[in-house]
């Protein structure tokens, strides 16, 4: 097993705690060499919150509605949601925005 | 004589400042059919009003503010409008908004849009009421800012704050600065493209609108507050409310920087080197809880959005501000250095209230700034100001001599791509624009490349296609791809028009979410209209294509399709490092013309294209 750190910004934070957070920070146990989707598909299975606004497990994608980062690089331009995990890792979900 | 169409208050209020006259002028069905209101009917009336050679300071040029059907009505946001001219910054089209009360109060006098012409020898500003509307003396009002502007014309006419809705220029307008805006109702501006510089140009210091107690009635009013009530949900998000809802654009700021995506620093790196402790108070909470917020609602509007506040620490002290949006706190913090939240707000506020675009402004700015920092310029080019990063007095005395056009800010007032070129030496290479002139929005499109190719190819300048809601409804992807050119060109093609659209409603974005489906259940509801998604996208693509012909039509081509050589540079930090658009260009912009149905060497709109949204009058303007 390895472990994996998880960071959630915003009002996304209120998918894993009912507390009026703007940051959730989490230590998760994944598989050596089990994929971000993997992971993803698994806590939308747990998670309602996280399955309407960050991983649809319908399609097997991410909803568009969020920002991934892995180890502080944009997701996709690493392996995307087939990036494989080790011990670790930092992933970093932050909704997704434009204008304002 | 109102047009009859229900949900239309019906008319345009036509003003000459030439002759100093004005005048009433109905609006028929079917052009209200056609393109909606607000932007779908300014670039009409622009397209046909202004003919190639009338440059953007020519009495010719027209300057159109206009709402939209659902303008004034029971949805939320609703005193939304569009200003429609040929800009100062590009000297092509122009289409920008602004929220507030101006276009709620513009239709309950019964007009749908004002469309002003010529240019005045003397300043004037003008007064709509409900008996119609007249150009009235501004000499008192010459100088003011924008907020001073508004105070002295509401005690002149004898209004309460909320009695009239003002909008009007400040001191960078009456001296033409190109990126001047026009800025209303203390908060709000319609900015982009030097839209001010042309109310300048006719001599209009203000447009002043009074509250009428009249509304605009509606098809079916009860169907309307059902939509209305289901946007409203949608925006407070359900389970889990949105930060939209509770904080407007305030909480971007921190979640970009902890993100590591911030512009920073003009482009040179996106690592914003702030304090633990002074990145706290750039939070949403922080800031509404330190600087006094009392709200100042939009007309209609539930969110928690827009606040006045004072400033309570620091060497601003006291000062009044309105507070800044995520674009804002971007330009005066970040990008030009700045990590004090206090100082942040106070530029913000300035910037305002003189009567600047803010993201073009903090484009300048911080060009100047990294000038400064390499010694392209020294203090005797500024004149003696130190423009080191994050310095706010020099910043403010800055942006004084750029509005007042007085010693190096006359060179400044020119707008960053000119600016740059004027400096000259290494400038232009620092310089974060399109390669029309106008400068981007206030994120860092390098690690957003949708924004970067939408905003470079666009016929405005600034973004085009955002905003389109779910992809799947255009046949794209759920999961957009944002770093692949396939996707970037394919997503930018098929959601534009969905913008303008909405733009054409009288109603703010922050309070639809760019919900389509439910706006043109809107739309029926307030004409009665049976309005589909595809007679949406009509609409929009209608605009699109007719701002693309005035382009060409105006000598813009293909070939300022691009971004300035630091706007398109590869990120060298971040989480985007070493990874840039630019070996892509080429064959995007040729992929996307072919998506968009226009010829891929020229750009010009095919002729089927512009027959199948029935611009037939524009086949023969371009291809004969």
């Amino acid at each position: 097993m390895a472990k994996v750190k998880l960071q959630v910004i915003s009002w996304l934070s209120r998918a894993f705690v009912a507390t009026e957070v703007n940051r959730y920070d989490v230590e998760l146990e994944v598989a050596e060499e089990e994929t971000v989707g993997a992971l993803f598909d698994r806590l939308a299975a747990e998670n309602k919150v996280f399955a309407d606004y960050v991983f649809d497990r319908s399609t097997q994608n991410l909803t568009g509605r969020v920002s991934v980062f892995f180890n502080n690089r944009m997701l996709e331009l690493v392996q995307g949601l087939d990036t494989e995990m080790k011990d670790g890792d930092f992933i970093l979900i932050v909704p997704a925005y434009s204008g304002g | 004589m109102a047009s009859g169409t229900k949900g239309y208050a019906g008319k345009l209020l036509r003003v000459d400042m030439t002759t100093e006259r004005v005048w009433d002028e109905p609006l028929d069905e079917a052009t209200l059919r056609a393109y909606v209101g607000g932007t779908g009917l300014g670039v009409k009336i622009l397209y046909e009003e202004v003919p190639p050679g009338v440059q953007w300071s020519d009495p010719e040029n027209r300057l159109i503010l206009a709402t939209g059907p659902l303008g004034g009505t029971s949805m939320g946001g609703s005193g939304s409008f569009s200003v429609i001219t040929k800009g100062a910054l590009t000297n092509g089209a122009a289409t920008t908004q602004a929220n507030g009360f101006f276009g709620a109060f513009l239709r309950f006098c019964g007009y749908e849009a004002i469309v002003v012409q010529g240019a005045a020898s003397r300043w004037l500003y003008l007064h709509v009421h409900e008996g119609g509307a007249e150009l009235l003396d501004a000499s008192a009002l010459l100088g003011k800012d924008t907020w001073e502007t508004d105070d002295a014309i509401k005690a002149e006419l004898g209004k309460s704050e909320h009695g009239m809705s003002v909008f009007g220029i400040g001191p960078a307008g009456e001296n033409l600065v190109r990126f001047a805006a026009i800025a209303g109702d203390k908060g709000h501006a319609a900015g982009h493209n030097g839209t001010g510089a042309v109310m300048g140009s006719k001599k209009l210091k203000a447009i002043a609108i009074d509250r009428s107690r009249r509304r605009v009635a509606v098809h079916d009013s009860k169907r309307l507050l059902d939509v209305s009530r289901r946007l409203l949900d949608s925006v407070k998000g359900g389970s889990t409310p949105s930060d939209i809802y509770s904080w407007g654009t305030l909480a971007m700021l921190t979640r970009f920087a902890g993100a590591g995506t911030l512009p920073t620093k003009n482009y040179t790196t996106n690592t914003y080197i702030i304090s633990p402790e002074d990145l706290e108070k750039y939070g949403a909470q922080y800031i509404r809880e330190h600087f006094e917020a009392k709200p100042n609602p939009c007309w209609a509007c539930q969110l928690h959005h827009c606040h006045v506040m004072r400033i309570t620490e620091g060497p601003y002290q006291g000062e009044i501000v309105e507070e800044p949006e995520y674009e804002g706190f971007a330009a005066w913090g970040p990008v030009t250095g700045q990590t004090q939240v206090a100082s942040t707000m106070t530029i913000s506020n300035d910037v305002e209230r003189l009567g600047f675009e803010t993201n073009e402004c903090s484009w300048l700015v911080s060009m100047v700034m990294e000038c400064y920092e390499k010694g392209i310029i020294n203090r005797e080019d500024t004149d003696g100001l130190e423009m080191n990063w994050g310095n706010a007095d020099a910043t403010r005395a800055l942006l004084r001599k750029i509005a007042y056009r007085e010693g190096f800010g006359n060179t400044l007032a020119e707008g960053t791509m000119r600016a740059a070129r004027l400096i000259g030496g290494e400038a232009p290479n620092l310089a974060i624009h399109t390669m029309k002139g106008n400068s981007p929005r206030g994120h860092d499109h390098r690690l957003r490349w949708y924004e970067l190719f939408d905003t470079s190819v666009s016929s405005t300048g600034t973004i085009e296609a955002g905003g389109g809601g779910n992809r799947t409804r255009f046949g794209l992807p759920e999961q957009g791809s944002p770093f692949d050119p396939t996707d970037v060109v394919a997503t930018t093609a098929k959601v534009k028009g969905s913008m303008q659209f909405q733009d054409s409603l009288g109603v703010c974005f922050f309070n639809t979410r760019s919900d389509l489906t439910l706006l043109c259940e809107a739309v029926s509801a307030a004409t009665g209209w049976d309005f589909t998604w595809d007679e949406a996208m009509q609409v929009g693509r209608r605009s699109v294509n007719l701002l693309k012909a005035f382009n060409l039509r105006h000598g813009i081509g293909p070939e300022l399709d691009r971004p300035s050589p630091r706007y398109g540079s590869t990120p060298v930090d971040g989480p985007a490092q070493g990874v840039g658009i630019m070996p892509h260009w080429d064959q995007m912009v040729r992929d996307y013309y072919q998506q968009m149905g226009w010829d891929v060497e020229t750009s010009r709109p095919l002729p089927e294209t512009l027959r199948s949204l029935g611009l037939e009058g524009v086949v023969a303007d371009l291809w004969t």
